[in-house]
C-alpha cells in the first residue's frame, strides 16, 4: 500500500487542470510509474488525473505531421497505422515496453516527463527528432525532445506546465528502423542498454536521413551525430556499421548500478549499435 | 476518508460506492465490493496478478487509482464471459494452475489475446502473456492450457 498519504482528483477540462495544478499536485495519466513511486515512498501527495480531458486524447495525422495526445497510450501509439508505416523504430520500442497491461495504460507523455535515463520510448523519440508541445495556464511553447530532458528525472517543465502533445514530423522516402533493448528478461525489464536507429532511404537505397540514439548508458539519452554522418548519402554496409560501433563505445558515459556495470554497458552499446545497423543493411 | 462517490459498470452491472480517493482500483475490487479474484502479487505492476479489463483493455489494477475508473466499464475474473470458460477448464486439465494465485490474471490476459486472435500460435501466446508471472508452474502448462482452450473455443 501507500507509504505516504495520497489522493487522486480528476480534472474534467484543461482549464480545470491549470486551476488544480496551481494548488499543487502531480500529473496522473497512465499512472504506471508515478503510482509505483508513491507506493515506495516518493512524496506524491496529490495526483491530478488528466485522462478525462478530451483535448489531450487521440492521435491526429496531417500530411506534415503526426500529433500524439498526452493521454494516448503506448498501445494506441504502436497500433496506429501511420506510426507503424513511417516510425517503425518507435513501434519496436513500444513492443519491448513493460507488458501489455502497462502498455494499455502508460502514455508517451508520461515516459517523457518521467525522464528516466532508461525510458524505453525515449531513444526512438530522439532518433525521430520528436518535438513536444507544452502548455501552461497562459503559455504555449514547442521544445525539441533533445532539449527537453536535462538530467535523470529533470525536464524543462516549469510549475504549472504540462506536455499536451508530441509531434513527429513526417517526410517522404522509405522509412526503416531498428530498436534493440538489452534487459534481464524478455519483458517487464528495465533496460541495461538500448539503441534506436531511424533511417529514411531514397529510391536508390542510400540514406537520406538517419538518427541513432542510445539509452540507459548516459545520464540522458544520447544521439551519435558522428556515427550518423557516416551514412548520409550512402548505403548501410557492415564496414560502416563496424565504425559506428567504435564511435558508440567511446561516446557513452555509463555507470555501474543494480542492473549492470559501466564496462558491460560500454561494450554492449557498441555491439547493439552495430547489430541494429546490420539489420537494416540486410533489408537493402 | 470515504468521500468520493464512484460509479462504474462492474461485470456488466452498474455499481455506486463511496470510496477513499487514495484507493487503487484493486483496493476497490477486493475491499469495497469483495471481488477477491484479482490478487495483489506485487502492488507495482510487475506480476499481473491484479489484471482486470478496464474499458475493454487489460490493465494492472494495482496501478489504477479508483477515481480513474469513474464512469468506466470494468470486468474481473468473476465476470468471465461464458464463451471463455474453456480457459478455466483447460488450466485444470493441463496442470496450468497450482497455487492458483496467478491464474485469474493469466486467464484475463488470454481472453484479451483470443478476442483479437482466435487461432494464436505459440509465439503469440507467449507474447500475450508476457505481463503475467507464475512462481509455481514454469509456464509451459499455462501456454498449453491457452492453446487447448483456443482450439475448443474456435
Amino acid at each position: 500500500m501507500f507509504q505516504v498519504p495520497v489522493c487522486a482528483v480528476r480534472a474534467k477540462t484543461l482549464k480545470d487542470l491549470f486551476i488544480l495544478l496551481n494548488e499543487g499536485g502531480r500529473i496522473l495519466a497512465g499512472g504506471t510509474d508515478i503510482i509505483a513511486q508513491a507506493k515506495e515512498g516518493a512524496p506524491v501527495e496529490r495526483m491530478i488525473d488528466i485522462t478525462g480531458i478530451s483535448e489531450l486524447r487521440g492521435i491526429a495525422v496531417t500530411p506534415k505531421k503526426v500529433s500524439i495526445g498526452a493521454t494516448a497510450s503506448i498501445t494506441d501509439v504502436m497500433t496506429h497505422p501511420v506510426i507503424r508505416a513511417e516510425f517503425p523504430a518507435l513501434v519496436m520500442a513500444c513492443d519491448v515496453f513493460a507488458s501489455p497491461q502497462i502498455r494499455n495504460r502508460a502514455t508517451l507523455s508520461g515516459n517523457i516527463a518521467n525522464a528516466s535515463p532508461a525510458g524505453d520510448t525515449l531513444p526512438a523519440l530522439y532518433s525521430y527528432d520528436a518535438v513536444l508541445q507544452l502548455r501552461g495556464k497562459s503559455s504555449k511553447r514547442s521544445v525539441p525532445i533533445i532539449e527537453f530532458i536535462l538530467a535523470p528525472r529533470k525536464t524543462l517543465l516549469v510549475p504549472g506546465e504540462i506536455i499536451v502533445e508530441i509531434t513527429l514530423n513526417r517526410g517522404s522516402g522509405d522509412h526503416v528502423g531498428s530498436f534493440i533493448k538489452m534487459g534481464q528478461r524478455k519483458s517487464l525489464a528495465i533496460s541495461k542498454a538500448m539503441v534506436s536507429v531511424a533511417a529514411t532511404r531514397s529510391t536508390s537505397g542510400t540514406v537520406k536521413k538517419i538518427g541513432i540514439a542510445l539509452g540507459a548508458v548516459a545520464p540522458t539519452i544520447i544521439r551519435l551525430p558522428e556515427a550518423e554522418e557516416l551514412f548520409l548519402g550512402k548505403k548501410i554496409t557492415p564496414e560502416l556499421a563496424e565504425e559506428a560501433r567504435r564511435i558508440a563505445e567511446k561516446t557513452v558515459r555509463p555507470i555501474d548500478d543494480i542492473r549492470s556495470t559501466a564496462d558491460y554497458r560500454r561494450k554492449v552499446s557498441g555491439v547493439i549499435v552495430q547489430r541494429a545497423l546490420l539489420r537494416l543493411a540486410s533489408t537493402v | 476518508m470515504n468521500n468520493y462517490e464512484l460509479t462504474l459498470t462492474l461485470n456488466g452491472k452498474p455499481v455506486t460506492r463511496m470510496i477513499d480517493p487514495a484507493d487503487t482500483l484493486l483496493d476497490f475490487l477486493r475491499e469495497t465490493v469483495w471481488l477477491t479474484g484479482s490478487k495483489e502479487g506485487c502492488g507495482k505492476g510487475e506480476c499481473g496478478a491484479c489484471t482486470v479489463f478496464l474499458n475493454g483493455a487489460t490493465c494492472n489494477s494495482c496501478l489504477v487509482m479508483a477515481v480513474q475508473a469513474d464512469g468506466a466499464s470494468v470486468t474481473t475474473i468473476e465476470g468471465l464471459p461464458e464463451k471463455f470458460r474453456p480457459l478455466q477448464e483447460a488450466m485444470l486439465e493441463t496442470g496450468g494452475a497450482q497455487c492458483g494465485i496467478c491464474t485469474p490474471g493469466f486467464i484475463l490476459s488470454a481472453v484479451a489475446l483470443l478476442e483479437k486472435n482466435s487461432d494464436p500460435n505459440d509465439a503469440d501466446i507467449r507474447t500475450a502473456l508476457e505481463g503475467n508471472l507464475c512462481r509455481c508452474t514454469g509456464y509451459i502448462k499455462i501456454f498449453e492450457a491457452v492453446k487447448l482452450a483456443a482450439e475448443r473455443i474456435k
